[in-house]
């Protein structure tokens, strides 16, 4: 009789904390798409927490919120930055803040799509029941707008 | 005990009833009637009285091994997948060389997203039973995760071989044809399925979905159904460039093609949530 590899035999499911499914991709879209991107940041790190990939993903949230500050900043003290809003004010009008929040939070989801992808794939698989969207979206947008509202008022003073 | 034992095998849960009635009535703590009887209520989703009196069986005998695996599925059913994962370690540890206990746990992990041990259950089943369909589901289904919509699942490949009439392996094949795109194909093959089992409930709702997405209403739509939301980011992008740059040189026609577009994310949304209630499967 051969013996099976032990590692394989070792319970995966103890602890209290355990591995949740994600918030779909639908609600992560819709939450970067209105929201903006602190609130896709947001939704992206909720699914890390519950997916128990925070060890992992902490670094990519971290890199991108660097990303953020340090553009933001720039762009309102920069010459490249007032370029760069002049060309956008030029292009979008009075639509070009909103577009602009609406690009970078998409952008946002589009890496954590990449990131949880196939979490994503095997919940869809696998049918498993999703955390509810609404909730979880409403939740992520209102913190993100007003962490850019916070954001905007500090790097423009 | 033999002729309930191919009644079930056969699914003929009534007749394996019938027969089981007055055996349970002279013989009330017999356990392998018991767990026939708790095997009966497990295929008729009667899952809690299945649970009770398959516990009951494991009192008197917890070394039973098919009183072992209705457990663990009765757990898995219920969600309660610490308990599930701690029945099927001790099955397999019982019983290292049943590749069914290895593919039944790869399930398990997949269920609780754990991809990477789920590969690796299914692949030291099939070192154990090649033809394993359990383990040849989970590996398949690893594949679907990593490679979505690719053609070159080792899994399926083995499954269409070596199971080519099982249930599993067409279910199987309905996924691998979706997630390539060739929803019609996928559609036919998922209503025969249902021919077969029409009070599936997972059939049902495959075939409603396929039928969702392949109604010729739902053609305008095509860019988000073949391509999700990488097609409505695709759609948006456009929109919100081709507009601005249409708005400064014609701003009516930029306004007409901006009302149709609003129209056209309204019937994105509205449609088909009223579309699935309207088809049957």
């Amino acid at each position: 009789m051969s013996v099976p590899r032990e590692d394989l035999l070792q319970p995966t499911l103890t602890g209290t904390v355990r591995t949740a499914a994600p918030y779909s991709v639908q609600t992560t879209f819709l939450t970067g798409f209105f929201g903006g991107p602190f609130a896709a940041l947001a939704i992206l790190a909720t699914n890390s927490f519950r997916l128990r990939r925070v060890a992992r993903d902490a670094l990519v949230w971290s890199a991108l919120l660097v990303l953020l500050a340090i553009g933001g900043w720039l762009l309102f003290h920069s010459v490249a930055g007032a370029d760069v809003r002049a060309w956008f004010t030029e292009q979008f009008g009075s639509r070009a803040a909103r577009f602009s929040g609406q690009a970078l939070g998409l952008a946002i989801v589009g890496v954590g799509y990449l990131l949880h992808r196939r979490e994503q794939v095997n919940a869809d698989l696998m049918g498993l029941t999703r955390p509810n969207g609404w909730i979880g979206g409403i939740g992520c947008i209102v913190l993100g707008m007003a962490v850019s509202v916070a954001f905007v008022t500090i790097i423009m003073e | 005990m033999h002729q309930v034992e191919v009644l079930l095998e056969r699914r003929r849960t009534s007749q394996a009833r019938a027969l089981l009635k007055p055996a349970l009535a002279a013989h009330p703590d017999h356990s392998g009637l018991l767990l026939q009887s708790a095997w009966t209520d497990y295929l008729e989703d009667r899952n809690d009285e299945a649970l009770t009196t398959v516990r009951q069986v494991l009192l008197a005998e917890p070394k039973d091994q098919s009183a072992r695996l209705l457990y663990f599925e009765l757990l898995l059913e219920r969600g309660d997948n610490a308990e599930a994962e701690r029945a099927i370690i001790e099955l397999l540890r019982d019983y290292p060389e049943h590749a069914h206990y290895y593919g039944r746990y790869a399930q398990l992990m997949l269920k609780t997203l754990n991809i990477e041990k789920s590969q690796q259950l299914a692949l030291e089943g099939l070192k154990y039973d090649p033809d394993s369909v359990e383990c040849l589901a989970a590996q398949t289904i690893c594949d679907f995760i990593e490679r979505p919509g690719s053609t070159t699942s080792q899994g399926l490949q083995q499954l269409l071989v070596r199971h080519p009439q099982s249930l599993r392996t067409l279910l199987l094949v309905v996924v691998a044809l979706e997630q390539r795109g060739d929803r019609g194909e996928a559609l036919s093959i998922a209503r025969e399925l249902l021919r077969a089992q029409p009070d599936n409930e997972g059939i049902v709702d495959m075939v409603k979905q396929l039928r969702l997405v392949t109604h010729w209403s739902m053609l305008p739509l095509w860019p988000v159904v073949r391509f999700g939301w990488a097609g409505s980011v695709a759609i948006w992008l456009l929109a919100a460039v081709g507009l601005s740059t249409l708005r400064r040189s014609d701003a009516e026609l930029a306004g007409t093609i901006g009302l149709v577009l609003l129209a056209y994310v309204a019937y994105s949304w509205i449609w088909p949530p009223i579309l699935k209630r309207l088809l049957r499967a």
